[in-house]
């Protein structure tokens, strides 16, 4: 009787949450997938019956070209991230409190300013009629034909710049519950700095990286405003062929097959970290009772 | 300073908090010694400055005729089991164990080998796969033990190594470390805040208190000849009265008025060089004293006094009694004492041994306060703070 009523109770305690997630995930999820697997007419209007051609066309050179971009500029920036917030979570958390809290609000306070004009500043920061561009050509750092902007480096710095805080806050509050007790374990048993570092603090702030990877390449998969303003168009990625396919193609089921491409990535990692999760708490049962 | 280990004048603070000050003392090759001491007196401190995870503010740590002061943790022959012990959580046990071997890059075959062995000594190569937090408390503290030994370290730091176990393992913990001590022969420091471990596993102890060694010596030293207020109190139960010296009668002995107890005087041993009008401290412990009904054969170094029963407290393997003489209450505890249960007489003799009151070299009121229940009186209020 109580077990039923409890069941109930987590019932409807957890309503809300799927409704939620009913309605504005499920549901497009499942439009989009099942949108792209119809054709599309001359207009770009859905037609009934079911077809492939969506996804064939995903297989063109051309197109190929972009999704290998899209996923090599994701997975590089996100490389980035995590090497570069590893160490400033580190010393983060060595900091006294009143430090720590300081240097976190400087994390976050640059989402105060919208996404967009944060964009934009770089773009202001690095225009070929810029201050930046001249002093670096005056201390001849770059020739006078280069251009800051318009290329996959640029791509990549501001790609890294917006999405370092989601990889450093993770990464922080994992190495924030870290247990430095262990490093001074890890130099008694002989450990130089950098083994300890490496054998001790990398593993123990795991979650924390592997969260930080997540929201950093996520995101960055779905980038479509930073290639498009400081890009150019030999910079495309996926997020601008499905705008392009939308608002210029006005082929609904190709966006669609497009956008299908960049969440079965997604579900992908997402899958394979659940699954790592699994075999995790389960690999030693097997021998608890067995042989060495 | 002869010796295998040595802490020379070791000083430290933190921020403006003195938490050693000038410590020296130094530990015998493959002897067990235990820093014994109340918690936030420097134990944990000192240790740490012997694995190189602390540097003291001066003074040096002297390992085998080396200076190892200025050595980095991961270059000092000693080795550590954690308070805590610190088991790498994401490792399992037998990786645990082959941290050392493996840092220091001996051999895959050898590293295997030696990991083998320690498990077996440990008792544990069926849990060779799981994960500390698969174990208990007591399995813990054995692998802790086995992945420092396993570096063959020429010192051994314990801190608290029994301390977060319940009290049945940690007496069964104690004889296995003790054995495994027999074995291997190495040089222990053991750290630890309960007396009874210290005096049951130590070669020799010091007494901390406050950042300072306050006495030395092997256990029954420190327990029979205790020199100091705070390690008469801090080690067992003990009663502390407060006189003066009266008469030296010869070279050993001393008579002493003794405050709040009348005009009898006690014949008091002592070994330092007082002279008669010297306030003195003396401490008795409880069971050196003897009770019974009736008056008891007098000796030339007996000391004899009367006074009647306050309470009585059975304790199964002994019974404490509180006997008021004047204004002093006394603290008595004996075993075989039914029969004076039974009688529930009111009025008792205590009898003691001169060679069984100490005189104090080092003083401080507040050390009564350590003690179970505090003996003394309170003062009573003078007149003039007399309040309504
Ligand atoms: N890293 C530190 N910073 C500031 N104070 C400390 C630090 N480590 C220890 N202390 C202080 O030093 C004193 C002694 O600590 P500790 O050596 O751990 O004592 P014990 O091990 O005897 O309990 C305590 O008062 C503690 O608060
Ligand atoms: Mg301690």
């Amino acid at each position: 009787m109580r077990k039923l009523s409890k069941a109930i109770n987590e019932m409807i305690i957890s309503t809300p949450s799927l409704l939620w997630l009913t309605v504005f995930f499920l549901i497009p999820t499942v439009s989009v997938l099942l949108i792209s697997l119809h054709p599309a007419d001359q207009y770009g209007n859905i037609m009934s019956g079911f077809t492939a051609d969506n996804f064939k066309r995903l297989m063109e050179p051309v197109y190929m070209k972009i999704i290998w971009r899209t996923l090599w500029i994701s997975a590089v920036s996100t490389l980035v991230c995590v090497v570069l917030a590893v160490p400033v979570a580190y010393y983060m958390v060595a900091c006294r409190e009143s430090v720590k809290k300081c240097l976190l609000i400087m994390i976050i306070v640059p989402f105060w300013t919208n996404f967009l004009i944060r964009v934009f500043a770089w773009k202001a920061v690095l225009n070929p009629e810029g201050p930046l561009r001249h002093w670096l050509i005056q201390l001849h750092i770059i020739s006078p034909d280069t251009l800051l902007l318009y290329n996959i480096y640029v791509v990549l710095l501001v790609i890294v710049y917006t999405y370092l805080p989601f990889a450093i806050l993770p990464i922080f509050a994992a190495a924030d519950k870290f247990d430095f007790s262990l490093m001074e374990a890890a130099y008694d048993l002989g450990a130089t700095r950098r083994k300890a570092f490496f054998k001790i603090f990398l593993p123990g702030i795991s979650s924390g990286i592997t969260a930080g990877t997540l929201m950093v390449f996520i995101p960055a998969l779905g980038s479509y405003v930073i290639p498009e303003m400081v890009g150019g168009t030999s910079c495309d990625m996926v997020g601008n062929l499905i705008a392009e396919r939308v608002l210029v193609g006005r082929n609904i089921p190709e966006a669609s097959a497009w956008a299908s491409v960049l969440l079965m990535v997604i579900i992908g990692l997402l899958g394979l970290r659940l699954t790592y999760i699994i075999i995790n708490n389960f690999r030693f049962k097997p021998w608890d009772n067995g042989k060495v | 300073m002869a010796g295998f280990l040595s802490f020379e004048n070791i000083s430290k603070k933190f921020g403006r908090q003195t938490v050693l000050s000038d410590v020296s003392f130094s530990v015998e090759k493959g002897k067990i010694f235990s820093l014994l001491g109340p918690s936030g007196c420097g134990k944990t401190t000192l240790l740490r400055i012997c694995a190189g995870l602390e540097s003291p503010d001066s003074g040096r740590v002297i390992l085998d005729g080396k200076d190892i002061t200025d050595l980095v943790p991961n270059d000092r022959p000693v080795n550590t089991v954690f308070q805590n012990y610190a088991l790498f959580p994401h490792m399992t046990i037998w990786e645990n164990i082959a941290f050392g071997p493996r840092v220091d890059k001996r051999p895959k075959q050898e590293i295997a080998s030696e990991v083998e062995k320690y498990l077996e000594m440990i008792q544990m190569t069926s849990h060779a796969y799981k994960k500390p937090a698969q174990l208990s408390g007591g399995m813990r503290q054995r692998v802790a033990l086995a992945r420092a030994l396993i570096n063959h370290p020429q010192v051994l730091l314990l801190d608290e190594p029994l301390a977060a176990l319940d009290l049945k393992l940690r007496q069964r913990m104690l004889v296995e470390l003790d054995e495994l001590h027999d074995k291997i022969g190495i040089t222990f420091v053991y750290v630890t805040h309960d007396q009874s471990e210290a005096m049951s596993i130590s070669d020799d102890v010091a007494v901390m208190n406050r950042g300072i060694i306050e006495q030395m010596g092997p256990p029954a030293e420190i327990y029979e000849a205790p020199k100091s207020s705070f390690v008469a109190a801090f080690i067992g139960d003990t009663n502390f009265f407060d006189g003066t010296v009266t008469e030296i009668t010869d070279n050993d002995y001393s008579r002493v008025q003794l405050e709040n107890m009348g005009n009898q005087q006690m014949l008091i041993f002592n070994d330092r060089r007082l002279n008669a009008g010297d306030g003195v401290h003396v401490s008795i412990r409880p069971e050196k004293i003897d009770i019974s009904a009736e008056p008891p054969a007098t000796d030339r170094k007996k000391n004899i006094l009367k006074g009647h029963v306050e309470d009585i407290i059975y304790m199964g393997n002994s019974t404490k009694f509180w006997i008021r003489v004047g204004r002093q209450l006394i603290s008595v505890q004996k075993q075989h004492s039914a029969f004076l249960l039974d009688q529930k007489p009111i009025r008792f003799w205590l009898a003691w041994h001169a060679d069984n009151g100490y005189i104090l070299d080092n003083y401080q009121d507040a050390d009564r306060s350590l003690l179970p229940i505090n003996v003394t009186e309170p003062q009573k209020p003078e007149k003039g703070h007399k309040q309504k």
